[in-house]
């Protein structure tokens, strides 16, 4: 398994000059700031332990509602989840303070799921749907359906929250992915690409389509529930 | 056949979902919200993308992991630091 440190958030200019001077205050004795980033080199395991405990298990709640996502079911998300934490102490030493710690747990998360419990896991993989999504693509390029479009809004103001999480369930796993981390984590493109080892313009390309199905697949329930959108 | 007009919906449509997660620089961004400004078509598209976002948000709330979890992880953690592994 590959751990790569992750780049840092992309920063603004203030931030860089506020890391900058990080750097620099660093180098100086009895400075408060140096009690912000630990001395890998001093550090002892028992510190590191402690400093695994307050800032990575903060994330706990998150990770396992991301492996439920991922997994679709309790005992799986459970699993992964340990295994991620195992992992991620296992090789903290190598984590960068500073930089993007909840992308880099992320980032094992998913490592974890697809190298391993995706190969052992007993559900069938769902195609991508391409068929759906060309048919989406172009009727949103084309606009035929204009005049719709509202009343989709308002059907998916009220649509309850279990509908949208089994539509998203059936979503091909790298779609979910995308757009689980997108929207409802919040992540960048950036660190989407770097959680899921894959270049930005296939990020886009899996939130364009896999939003895209979503949209087709919540149109389509709404308008079984004779709710706003016509076919 | 293709207007002028499609040809200025496919571009801006092209960069929607950039626009909405905020991955977009400003000129690109301008450039997509006039044509959102001047075209309905396209601006009922964007407001449909921005609920669904939205909707992803709320439906998928966190879940608090279970306490044994939290105790697997502690236990399996000290195991390997006292075995070594």
């Amino acid at each position: 398994m590959v751990l790569t440190t992750l780049e840092p958030d992309a920063r603004t200019g203030a931030s860089r000059a506020a890391s900058a001077l990080v750097s620099f205050v660093m180098t100086l004795p009895d400075s408060p700031e140096v009690d912000e980033l630990p001395d890998l080199e001093t550090e002892t395991d028992d510190e590191r332990a402690v400093r695994f405990e307050r800032d990575a298990m903060s994330y706990v709640d998150q990770l396992y509602s991301a492996a439920l996502r991922m997994t679709r079911n309790p005992a799986d998300a459970e699993d992964i989840v340990q295994d991620t934490y195992l992992k991620a102490f296992s090789s903290f030493h190598q984590f960068k303070p500073g930089t993007n710690l909840k992308a880099w747990l992320y980032r094992i998360l998913t490592n974890t799921f697809i190298t391993g419990y995706r190969k052992s896991q007993r559900q069938p993989q769902l195609a991508d749907g391409a068929d759906v999504e060309d048919w989406q693509l172009h009727r949103a390029e084309s606009h035929t359906s204009t005049g719709l479009r509202s009343a989709e809004v308002e059907a998916l103001d009220r649509m309850p929250d279990g509908v949208v999480t089994d539509a998203l369930a059936s979503l091909s796993e790298d779609f979910r992915m995308a757009v689980y981390l997108a929207d409802v984590e919040g992540f960048s493109y950036k660190e989407i690409a770097e959680i899921m080892g894959t270049p930005i313009g296939t990020v886009m390309s899996r939130l364009n389509r896999g939003r895209a199905q979503l949209r087709a697949k919540l149109a389509d329930h709404a308008a079984e529930m004779g709710i706003g959108v016509s076919k | 056949m293709t207007t002028r007009r499609d040809d200025e919906c496919v571009a801006a449509l092209k960069h929607l979902h950039e626009l909405l997660d905020d991955e977009l620089d400003q000129v690109s961004a301008d450039a997509v919200r006039a044509h959102l400004a001047a075209c309905e078509a396209c601006m009922d598209d964007a407001d449909a993308l921005v609920m669904l976002k939205a909707l992803m948000k709320r439906a998928c709330t966190s879940q608090p992991a279970p306490a044994t979890l939290v105790s697997r992880i502690s236990m399996s953690i000290t195991t390997w630091r006292t075995t070594g592994h």
